[in-house]
């Protein structure tokens, strides 16, 4: 903090107030820190034990949940506590002009081999911030950083007088604000949003990028290439090692060639009586019983697919009707298989709730129906 | 925030700031549109028109919300916005025309109309808003209309049929400018001096009055809140429009002979309060409590805490569009 203010200092009346102000944010953000942080030093004088299981469970890649939340990304800040909890809490403002592709996330600065060697590098990003509206020093601070951490803009660039910094991120929603001059500004070129707190924010969505085989696969999706080309991008791909030739005369297997054409599938617009007719349906329900009490195993067709798990997270069941500070009933990102389904609520009192989250521009909107059974 | 000396007229520098301030916040809404008030991410609660007033009275609640843009399925169009008054109106006809009371348990959303139209009100509200239009005109068009509240509609590219984007209040407008426009705190000129809010002619209550004759005096001043005070008139509750809801939850409309008080009673635990200022405040203090809380209105009240009027959202936009 104290680096903060006496830049303020320097600035004029207004934007130093502006200036405090985030200062005071900051100071929240920073306590909610460090509350987690003596929380996780305590736990580790109690015993070395619970200290190794933290260390575990922050360092381990777990499952990616199909939400992601847009309050401080507190799986970020777990990952930041864990492996910082030795520095200290003030603010740094980073004058460092070659970022570069340097990883700010999973392991800051401080060298743990050790667990580098456990876990799996993260998925790194590289993302370009840029910033065209003037001013003659600019940092970019956010989620990424905990919104302590200032990184400077190189610039201005003689072309266009825009300054730029390319920071490697890891995939996910991040928001950010841009310190021009001491003043904190949003772009108006990156999208902006008002993330649950209020606050108007930048926002931005790190893709993974694609691997360069994607384009040629892709190729092969839209193309009509037989399957020996994909043999042969397998074999590219690392898949296999070697071509079709197994050596000794023998070359690979493939059944696909054998089988006889099939006719291609037919697409109706009626539906089928299965659905429809009670008769149908009951002798599809007598053959499923039947079926299973013979023990059958081959019918497993008549079963209908589970549901993937992806969609039994419903973005909706976390929703917390008590938060006072979310008045504009922000909801987490919802992760974009979920969108465009159709989710539903039991019926009571003949009232139907059906919701669905689409995207409106770049939102998402998730809208609940109640209405009545006719 | 106190000033120095106080009732001693404000000096130049500071209605010099004021002026700058309220420039910089009308350029600061006009450059931002509704869309950029919402969330990347955010929930919408929709009501279709065939639904039940009482059913639809229970969602309100059970999702802790206090209005419902409504959606005619028939026509695929939006149908209004559906608040506390529209609740008020059905209780103000039942009243006049007892009747009629065992239809109460049948009224549609649809009916409900046909009940407005019979009393003579304003049709539940249908102002809208497309949401790449500017924050200011959107604050206009409440202000035109005295609505709270305003819903964003667009239309779909390839269908051309309407979509319910969202819905903004003027609370989250307000908070808006709180949060994100720093010119707020140079608003610094105290409220004695702005010619802002309501002072006469303010009708408040007491705890004895019958909750009805307060529900009354809802409509007849439409307000959205009457305050409640003691013999000495000195501010101890207030009764919004919204307790109706509350109010009328269990058995509908059965057991309005209540006095206020009582109905108070019904009220939800997590009532967020009554908000007060004094003449001398200014508007940063009250843009910042707007910030941190979720209040709709501020009673004005002279340091023994007697009711001297009251400060609505719609009174500081007003304020802050046209001064």
């Amino acid at each position: 903090m104290s680096n903060m203010s006496n830049n303020s200092n320097n600035s004029s009346i207004n934007s130093s107030s502006v200036y405090d102000e985030l200062a005071s944010n900051l100071k929240d953000v920073s306590m909610i820190d460090l509350q987690r942080q003596t929380g996780t030093t305590e736990e580790g004088e109690q015993s070395k034990s619970t200290t190794n299981s933290t260390d575990s469970s922050v360092n381990t890649p777990t499952r990616r949940k199909s939400t992601l939340i847009l309050t401080d990304d507190m799986d970020y800040d777990k990952h930041k506590t864990g492996s910082t909890a030795h520095k200290d809490d003030d603010m740094v403002i980073d004058s460092e002009n070659d970022i570069g592709h340097s990883p700010i996330g999973e392991h800051p600065q401080g060298g743990q081999s050790q667990s580098q060697q456990q876990t799996p590098q993260p998925i790194l990003v590289p993302t370009v911030f840029k910033w065209t509206e003037g001013g003659s020093k600019v940092f970019v601070m956010g989620t990424f950083t905990g919104w302590r951490k200032m990184i400077a803009l190189n610039g201005p660039s003689k072309k266009d007088g825009s300054f730029s910094v390319q920071i490697a991120l890891p995939p996910g929603t991040h928001r950010f604000k841009f310190v021009v001059d001491n003043e904190v500004r949003f772009s108006n070129f990156i999208p902006t949003a008002t993330d649950t707190s209020g606050h108007f924010v930048n926002y931005l969505e790190v893709i993974p990028s694609e691997h360069d085989d994607y384009t040629s696969l892709n190729a092969i999706a839209q193309g009509s290439r037989s399957k020996s080309y994909l043999r042969t991008l397998d074999s590219k791909l690392g898949l296999t090692k070697d071509d079709d030739d197994m050596g000794d005369g023998y070359s690979r297997y493939h059944d696909d060639e054998e089988l006889p054409d099939s006719a291609p599938a037919e697409y109706i617009d009626s539906i089928p009586p299965i659905f429809t007719d009670p008769k149908v349906m009951e002798e599809y329900y007598v053959t499923l019983d039947n079926n299973q009490r013979q023990g059958n195993q081959n019918q497993q067709w008549l079963i209908p697919p589970q549901l993937p798990p992806h969609l039994e997270s419903v973005i909706l069941n976390s929703y917390n009707h008590t938060d006072k500070d979310n008045t504009s009933g922000a909801l987490s990102i919802p992760n974009h298989v979920v969108l465009n389904h159709l989710a539903t609520t039991s019926i009571k009192h003949n009232t139907l709730a059906v919701a669905s989250i689409v995207r409106y521009k770049r939102k998402y909107v998730t809208q609940i129906l109640y209405a009545p059974l006719q | 925030m106190q000033q120095e000396n106080p009732g001693a007229p404000s000096s130049e520098e500071t209605r010099r700031d004021q002026e700058v301030a309220l420039k910089a916040i009308r350029t600061f809404l006009q450059s931002k549109n509704s869309f950029d008030v919402l969330p990347v991410s955010y929930r919408l609660i929709v009501f279709e028109t065939s639904l039940l007033v009482k059913r639809a009275l229970n969602i309100l609640l059970q999702n802790s919300i206090v209005s419902a843009p409504l959606w005619n399925s028939k026509t695929s169009k939006f149908a209004g916005l559906l608040t506390s008054t529209d609740f008020i109106n059905v209780i103000q006809y039942y009243s006049q025309n007892p009747d009629q009371f065992q239809f109460v348990d049948n009224l549609t959303l649809d009916g409900l109309r046909d009940v407005e139209r019979k009393l003579n009100v304003p049709q539940l509200e249908t102002i809208s808003i497309h949401p790449f239009k500017s924050l200011y005109e959107a604050c206009v068009k409440m202000i035109e209309s005295s609505a709270r509240r305003i819903p964003l509609i667009d239309k779909d590219e390839k269908t051309n049929r309407e979509i319910v984007v969202s819905v903004l209040t003027q609370y989250r407008i307000l908070k808006f400018v709180s949060m994100n426009c720093k010119e707020a705190h140079m608003l610094l000129q105290p409220l004695s001096e702005l010619n802002i809010g309501t002072t006469e002619n303010l009708s408040a209550v007491r705890m004895e009055t019958p909750v009805m004759d307060v529900i009354h005096m809802l409509i007849s001043n439409s307000v959205s809140s009457v305050p409640i005070v003691d013999e000495q008139n000195k501010l101890v509750n207030v009764y919004e429009a919204v307790d109706v809801l509350s109010l009328i939850k269990g058995g509908m409309y059965a057991d309005l002979s209540l006095s206020v008080g009582e109905a108070l009673m019904k009220r939800s635990d997590d009532f967020e309060g009554v908000y007060t200022c004094t003449l001398k405040d200014n508007l940063c203090v009250i843009l910042e409590t707007i910030r941190k809380s979720r209040l709709h209105r501020l009673f004005l009240v002279d340091d023994e805490g007697r009711l001297v009027g009251v400060l609505t959202l719609s009174d500081i936009l007003k304020y802050i569009l046209f001064a």
